[in-house]
């Protein structure tokens, strides 16, 4: 999958989103989009597991993984809380706290 | 989440009692279901028209909550990527992904492989956890610091914890910054993965 086609689909997305989905008539088939997500993410996922459980260097990094993804949630965590702090208190005044 | 949990546990045990399957079939699944769920994430973002009109009311100011957010996440990730001795373009997308943890490790699985994949999709479960476990202490900080926390995540799985800490306003904000991070995943995930080096 290329950085193309990604953005390709997205757009194609969005328009039909914006087009068809947003209609009050329409709106129930916004949870079978969601429902196709939750199918597609979980069918993405086993097949990741099977490439992951067949790939020796995965077991040999198992607890780099944990470990990596913790400290990688920490660190966007800390820095957006940072940013948002700052532009909270010095672009929109006092008020919020 | 937990469900799809399951089912990365279930494919990896599957693939260790049974023995690897074809990679080419894997492939070519891993590539259809990312299809898949990237045009499903665009029609449910499109489909949020009046959260979306509501953004041209609001002025360019309010802009600066999710462009913040996208900027401290990422400057996150480049400062953790030399600790865990990876590139700082795969710190930068892992943390681009705002909490987005199907879109991006669809993305990441597509570009850099499942091993990657399976990385982004941890991180972005666990800065999910994180965000449900500290919005309401974060909340006393600055209501703008819950939003925050929550990433991508702050229009659908946290919005109900924001909304809870903080006020009508900032509820509304929260859905915009949703919005908005959702649209920047599958844009800056790739760009930061391909160039910065």
């Amino acid at each position: 999958m290329s950085t193309f086609a990604i953005l390709i689909l997205m757009a194609a997305g969005l328009t039909v989103g914006w087009s068809f989905f947003s209609e009050v008539k329409l709106q129930f088939l916004n949870k079978w989009v969601g429902k196709l997500q939750s199918i597609a993410t979980m069918v993405l996922l086993f097949a990741m597991g099977l490439w992951l459980g067949g790939n020796e260097s995965f077991w040999r990094n198992l607890g780099e993984v944990g470990l990596q993804s913790a400290v990688y949630a920490v660190a966007a965590v800390i820095g957006s809380v940072v940013a948002a702090y700052l532009v909270g208190r010095f672009c929109f005044g006092r008020k919020k706290q | 989440m937990i469900l799809s949990l399951a089912c990365l546990l279930l494919g990896i045990l599957a693939a260790w009692k049974l023995g690897s399957p074809n990679a080419l079939v894997v492939d070519i699944v891993i590539r259809i279901s990312l299809g898949a769920i990237i045009l499903c994430a665009g029609i449910d973002i499109g489909a949020k028209r009046s959260v979306l009109k509501k953004l041209s009311t609001y002025g360019p100011k309010v802009f600066l909550v999710p462009l913040a957010v996208a900027a401290g996440s990422i400057l996150g990730g480049l400062i953790a990527a030399p600790f865990l001795g990876m590139s700082y373009n795969e710190g930068a997308a892992l943390a681009a992904g705002f909490g987005y943890y199907s879109l991006s490790s669809g993305i990441l699985a597509g570009l850099g492989g499942p091993e990657l994949g399976s990385l982004a999709f941890v991180t972005n479960i666990m800065r999910e956890v994180f965000a449900l476990a500290f919005i309401p202490l974060l909340a006393k900080l600055h209501y703008f610091c819950a939003i925050a926390a929550g990433g991508a995540t702050s229009m659908d799985t946290t919005l109900g914890m924001i909304s809870h800490s903080t006020d009508e306003e900032t509820t509304l904000i929260s859905m915009l910054n949703g919005v908005v991070l959702s649209i920047l995943v599958p844009i800056l995930v790739p760009l930061l993965y391909g160039s910065v080096r």
